[in-house]
């Protein structure tokens, strides 16, 4: 089973590159765009950072090691994962008959409907980001540690896969999900770069248990920074991020299917 | 082969009120549920081509996708092939291909080679047996002259046609046609209609068709089923549906005097043409009188330039059929 | 004259439903921004921590200038931008051609109604940021007079630019990557997210070549009270010249696009 569907992927993978290159001048384009929109967060932060200096304690370089975090932890996210949000649009035009007639996992067609070629730009942008942010802050590196702030990336991007894919699940039930893609884009786009403690009580636990941010990039970054003492929670916790993103995204995967035998196919 | 008892698929809609606000009012309006398939039992056995007819809504679409494992039914149970196809979805894939004459299963910006070519490596078809299926194709459909134009760019009939070669590449021992000729000219709905003859003759295919076109229907099929409102309205042979519904046969006779024309008659048989006409229309019913008898009598009485036997047509059959006045 | 204002009021209301027939959609929307709101007074509370005023800016003003920002935005920029590249799938809009009032005003006549199915989240911003004592009067009425005049402006200019970037789907089939980066951009450059106020200069002076700050930022500074009278009246009048041209910019952009419509179905 697992030797067939690593076929299916290759080939999968193979037709959505194929397809993605029939269309050079929309790939050039969005890989510019995608520039603008990474550069504009970028300007957003440093507008705040040199306002105040500060946030909650934490330095300018401490924070941009945060937001370096988060973009890295996006970068996954968006290159392997980023087509869940189609899925609203895959159901509602029908094209999931397809996925669900084919002998490969839906969500495996559903994620290489399109080659993420433009977020290649991501990928670039959130390493330069990170290395300059981790060449400024003063972090005690050990071999450890270096493994660690590796898997928090990866656990990290799949947290926000997570959100995304049990958001995308909503539209098996949902004629319209624009205010919760909305919502959730809005949410971790502007709180995930933010040290949340300052946000104390009420919205820190919001944020680490319904919406879990926290385990994105604000609890590795403060394991790197040695700044556990600001997330409220035991250090240990803190340590095991890289285990939520992948338990997380199992779960999401297993909703997404389960929430798919509500799929009501269009002109049925 | 395919097996469903008492299956029911139920939809929510939300019900919108009259009156003043009423744009407002379904704001808070409940859903009220509404059944597209309801309590439908039906078994194929392999080998069998069986046309699904009805008319527009009457939820051939919503069964056919519940056979298939689109759909998961609110109640019933279904199996093709052994398999339950909505709870072993990929188990399900291999036994089966599908043909939407509405939705295109092929990858709408490549050519239509590379779709055939995932399909072969996704259902891991040989290289020999790629070679030579797509030679019957070419023989058959014409795939060859469009092979390499992307799908998007393809005439209606030449997409039907990639589909079904998409669908039929890997053998499936169960194949679901709905609406497969819908738009296509007559060339095309015969090459359409030989492959799936050879397919049934050759590879034992069980094949379930939808269809509004009864010429599709006389030509393949050797048992229908025809649903309306959800419900099965009548499933059996199509000789005996006709005899059930159009219990009649037309004798059309041209006398050699066009004189003779507004006389002909015969005691055994009802005159249906209008007075005036050069062909004289006779109904009869074969269960009372046989043909040679009415035959016998008309041309005993009058000279007869030509006699011809017509049988009830189909479409008006299935025409009397939905109108429930059978 | 009449018939053509009849026409444009019927596509308001076609496009309010429309948006409205997705119930939980609205409701969503609504505890969503919500959410936003006590969130962002939550942060700015939290970032001036024991800081007076950091630019100038005390923490009071910022905290009101995000209700205030977050509702109008959540208008200005709804979570749906549009519903035209939806229609143009649909091929709806050969239909539009066909209709007695022109394809510009129809579709921002839609669009304007579709904005309606934001305004209850908009408002739950505001009586959020009142229960939690964030926002405080006017300084006058001129200057509540002036805001109000200013926010349907920019609101207005808002739209047309909505509908504008909406019109790429006559040519590229998937929007959803030009809407995030032009919602990326409107966003930081109208001042949605961060007053224009923290804005080092250079960036200022780019800022205020482009149309974004006077749908958000401007009607905001006379809110505040930060401009002169007659500054006010000059605002007003730059937005209705943008206004003006912005709309020219669509109506040559949905000519060419209506173009493309034709090729297509020929």
């Amino acid at each position: 089973m697992a030797a067939s569907t690593l076929t299916a992927l290759r080939v999968l993978i193979r037709l959505s590159l194929a397809t993605e290159l029939q269309y050079r001048v929309n790939l050039l384009q969005s890989l510019i765009g995608g520039a603008a929109a990474q550069a504009t967060q970028l300007l957003f932060i440093g507008v705040i950072l040199t306002s105040f200096g500060a946030i909650g304690g934490w330095s300018a370089s401490e924070v941009m090691l945060l937001v370096g975090l988060r973009m890295a932890a996006h970068a996954i996210y968006a290159f392997f994962f980023r087509r869940v949000i189609d899925n609203d649009r895959v159901v509602h035009t029908g094209e999931f008959d397809r996925y669900l007639l084919r002998p490969v996992p839906a969500f495996l067609q559903l994620l290489t409907r399109q080659f993420n070629l433009q977020q290649l730009g991501d990928i670039f942008i959130a390493a330069a980001v990170l290395g300059v942010a981790v060449r400024n802050a003063s972090i005690d590196w050990t071999f450890g540690l270096a493994l660690f702030c590796g898997a928090s990336v990866i656990g990290g991007g799949l947290i926000e896969a997570s959100l995304q894919t049990i958001r995308a699940a909503a539209a098996f039930r949902l004629a319209n999900t624009d205010a919760l893609i909305g919502t959730i884009d809005s949410l971790v786009g502007t709180y995930s770069n933010f040290p949340l403690q300052i946000f104390g009580g009420f919205a820190s636990a919001f944020f680490t248990f319904a919406v879990p941010l926290a385990f994105i990039a604000w609890a590795p970054a403060a394991i790197l920074l040695n700044r556990s003492a600001d997330l409220g929670f035991p250090a240990e916790i803190a340590w095991s991020t890289p285990a939520f993103g992948p338990i997380l995204m199992m779960l999401a995967v297993t909703v997404y299917h389960l929430e798919s035998r509500h799929y009501s196919s269009p002109g049925s | 082969m395919i097996v469903a008892e008492h299956l029911v698929k139920q939809f929510h809609r939300r019900a919108v009120p009259d009156g003043p606000a009423s744009r407002f009012r379904s704001l808070f309006a409940a859903r009220e549920a509404v059944r597209a398939v309801d309590d439908i039992s039906l078994a194929i056995d392999k080998g069998e081509i069986v046309g699904f007819l009805g008319p527009n809504g009457a939820g051939k679409s919503t069964t056919i996708k519940m056979l298939t494992g689109i759909l998961v039914p609110t109640a019933g149970r279904v199996e093709v092939a052994g398999v339950v196809p909505w709870r072993h979805r990929r188990r399900n894939a291999l036994n089966i291909g599908v043909v939407f004459g509405q939705r295109s299963q092929l990858w709408f910006d490549l050519p239509l080679r590379r779709s055939l070519e995932a399909i072969r490596d996704l259902y891991s078809v040989s290289a020999a047996d790629y070679r030579n299926r797509m030679s019957q194709f070419d023989d058959l459909l014409d795939l060859g002259s469009f092979l390499d134009t992307p799908v998007r760019s393809l005439s209606l009939g030449q997409r039907i046609r990639g589909d079904l070669a998409a669908a039929t590449l890997y053998r499936p021992p169960v194949l679901y046609l709905d609406e497969p000729t819908v738009g296509l000219d007559v060339v095309a709905k015969v090459a359409l209609r030989d492959l799936i003859t050879s397919l049934n003759v050759d590879g034992r295919t069980t094949v379930m068709l939808t269809t509004h076109d009864m010429d599709d229907v006389e030509q393949l099929c050797q048992r229908i089923m025809v649903i309306d409102g959800g419900k099965m309205l009548y499933e059996g042979d199509l000789k005996d549906l006709k005899r059930r519904f159009a219990p009649y046969r037309d004798l059309i006779v041209t006398p050699r005097s066009p004189s003779d024309a507004d006389r002909i008659d015969s005691g055994l048989a009802t005159r249906v043409s209008s007075p005036g006409a050069a062909k004289v229309t006779l109904r009869f019913d074969p269960q009372e009188v046989s043909a040679p008898e009415v035959i016998h009598s008309v041309s005993s009485q009058f000279e007869v330039s030509d006699i011809s036997i017509l049988d009830p047509q189909l479409e008006d059959v299935v025409r009397r059929l939905y109108g429930g006045n059978p | 004259m009449r018939a053509a204002l009849r026409g444009t009021a019927a596509m308001v209301r076609l496009g309010a439903q429309s948006a409205l027939h997705f119930r939980v959609n609205v409701g969503i929307s609504v505890v969503g921004a919500c959410l936003q709101a006590v969130l962002l007074i939550v942060v700015w509370r939290n970032v001036y921590a024991n800081r007076q005023t950091v630019q100038g800016v005390g923490v009071d003003i910022a905290v009101q200038y995000a209700i205030l920002s977050l509702a109008v935005a959540h208008l200005a920029l709804p979570f749906r931008l549009s519903s035209l590249p939806e229609r143009v799938r649909q091929g709806a809009i050969a239909t539009d051609v066909i209709r007695p009032i022109g394809v510009t005003s129809q579709n921002l006549a839609h669009s304007v109604g579709e904005a309606a199915a934001a305004l209850p989240g908009s408002v739950a911003v505001l009586i959020v940021g009142c229960a939690l004592d964030g926002i405080s009067a006017p300084r006058d009425l001129w200057a509540a007079g002036f805001f109000v005049l200013s926010v349907g402006l920019g609101l207005l200019m808002a739209w047309t630019m909505n509908l504008t970037v909406s019109m790429v789907a006559f040519w590229t089939t998937d929007t959803r990557g030009t809407f995030y980066i032009y919602r990326t951009l409107a966003t930081f450059c109208s001042g949605a997210i961060v007053p224009l106020w923290f804005i080092p200069e250079w960036l200022a002076h780019m800022l205020n070549a482009l149309p974004f700050r006077l749908q958000i930022f401007a009607p905001l500074e006379i809110w505040f009270g930060q401009v002169t009278y007659d500054h006010s009246k000059q605002l007003l009048i730059q937005q209705a010249s943008w206004l003006a041209v912005l709309f020219l910019l669509l109506h040559l952009v949905a000519r060419r696009a209506l173009r493309v419509v034709v090729v297509n179905g020929g």
